[in-house]
């Protein structure tokens, strides 16, 4: 049933259901992959969609028109669109899983996509904002104009022009900050970020490890929501059956109308959240334990029996247990 | 006409012991030590395919792979002695060489091509290393690392 609930998910995607985004420039090495796993460079006018993820390199960069939202996407970026349910609405998604991307809105119109990194979520009421997704999952939001509200850990904090602040994997945000524009050097924080996780191993896998645990337990959350949901729509759907009958076609409709469709948009909603976390956690995955990992092995290549490697090691294997028997159900082929 | 048959079995049997003296998975696995132990990461870099494997991990950008190369080399990390244990295709059980995952099992099924080798070798400080290499007519292409172990 889980590989059924992810292909029913990715249809709307192909389809266009979320709001697509456009590529109106591009230069140097940018990649588009897409949701059913094909990898293309990006030109100019090619449509980004649900699931579908950027990936800038050295020399790479990217600006995307997302109706209203300009998004100018740094080197060395990774960047996927995706799609949450939230007070029976759904969402957009724009998950900035490592690098920076500036935003620049032309327009609020209060339905705007919320902004993820790995550490925080940030619902949108400004105008021109920078996102920093660090090598450790750590996030810097800087505001050039208008509001930010910045969310982790069940603690908001609201940011005007010319502030700023930064969120740890696993924590609330810090104190904000006054910066002037353009004045932070993304480049040199993100160096600061890795001498810090390089000085501690166990402590910096252990916390993103605590981050896939709240995935875990949101996509369980969901899962059985969607599961329950399932198992009470197959019996209304019989029953409707029974109605249309014993009562006729009309007397089914008003069935339909009444209990099966909204039974339905309930259980396509917890869907998309199980998709929705399930990917995430991927991206947690592939791009910020999986890159610590590469750091501390050739980092102590020459010296594997070293304590604090052993125990990180000990660690990362309990992180890749949890993924592999949680999350991996939730994802397909065209994932990987 | 015989002293010429003599010759050309002479010959043939000649050219038979010099292909014999070395497979192409040990000629695969000497060109790819002697990168590393000559550090040349930059070559290695451009001879690992993306996305590339190391141990249980899916590479997917091309800067990692670049620093994994350039750092186990600083880190002092060499080949010495290399002998080749086994060199087998690659196929459907393969993965489980390197991590009992959906993401390597995948991994394998959709970007390792079937012509691809799995190489195991050892080397003289008693280490195992695994390489999953494809040869193409002058060119090699590197698709996975896993070790030492």
């Amino acid at each position: 049933m889980k590989k059924l609930l992810i292909l029913m998910l990715m249809l709307p995607a192909a389809t266009g259901f979320a709001t697509p985004a456009d590529v109106v420039y591009t230069e140097g090495d940018a990649i588009i992959r897409y949701s059913d796993g094909e990898e293309m460079e990006a030109y100019i006018g090619d449509v980004m969609d649900t699931g579908d993820t950027v990936t800038t390199g050295l020399d790479g960069f990217l600006e995307l028109d997302r109706q209203g939202v300009v998004l100018k996407i740094n080197p060395e970026t990774v960047f996927t669109l995706l799609e949450r349910e939230a007070d029976q609405q759904k969402t957009d998604v724009l998950n900035v899983v490592l690098g920076s991307i500036k935003f620049r809105y032309d327009r609020i119109t209060g339905n705007e996509p919320k902004i993820q990194t790995i550490s925080c979520v940030a619902g949108v009421r400004g105008t021109e904002f920078t996102v920093f997704s660090a090598v450790d999952g750590s996030s810097l939001i800087v505001v050039d104009q208008g509001e930010v509200a910045v969310e982790a850990e069940g603690r908001t904090v609201a940011l005007g022009g010319e502030e700023g602040v930064e969120v740890a994997p696993g924590r609330a945000p810090g104190e904000k900050f006054t910066v002037k524009r353009d004045q932070i050097d993304y480049s040199a924080w993100n160096d600061d970020k890795l001498e810090a996780l390089l000085a501690d191993p166990v402590g910096s896998i252990a916390s993103l490890h605590d981050r896939l645990q709240n995935y875990i337990g949101e996509v369980d959350d969901y899962y059985a929501l969607f599961s329950d949901l399932k198992a009470r729509l197959d019996t209304e759907i019989e029953k409707q059956k029974q109605i249309a009958s014993s009562q006729g076609e009309e007397a089914a409709k008003k069935y339909f109308n009444d209990t099966v469709f909204p039974l339905t948009l309930q259980a396509g909603t917890s869907g998309v959240n199980v998709r929705f976390f399930s990917l995430a956690a991927l991206s947690l995955r592939r791009y910020i334990s999986g890159r610590m990992y590469l750091s501390f092995k050739t980092r102590y290549i020459m010296n594997r029996s070293d304590a604090v490697y052993t125990a990180f090691l000990e660690r990362y294997q309990a992180l890749l247990e949890d993924f592999e028997a949680s999350i991996v159900p939730h994802l397909v082929e065209a994932d990987i | 006409m015989k002293r010429l048959l003599t010759l050309l079995v002479v010959a043939l049997l000649l050219s038979s012991c010099a292909t014999m003296k070395m497979s192409k998975d040990e000629k695969d696995l000497y060109y790819i030590s002697d990168l590393i132990n000559s550090g040349d990461d930059a070559y290695l870099a451009k001879m690992s395919q993306l996305p590339f494997l190391v141990d249980q991990e899916i590479i997917v950008l091309e800067k990692d792979v670049a620093s994994f190369w350039a750092n186990i080399i600083k880190a002092g990390f060499s080949v010495e002695n290399p002998v080749l244990e086994s060199g087998l295709p690659v196929d459907e059980t393969t993965y489980l060489e390197f991590y009992d995952s959906m993401e390597v099992e995948t991994f394998f099924k959709k970007y390792v091509p079937a012509k691809a080798r799995l190489l195991e070798l050892s080397t003289g400080e008693g280490q195992r290393i695994l390489l999953v290499v494809e040869k193409k007519w002058l060119s090699r292409k590197l698709y996975a690392f896993k070790g030492p172990f």
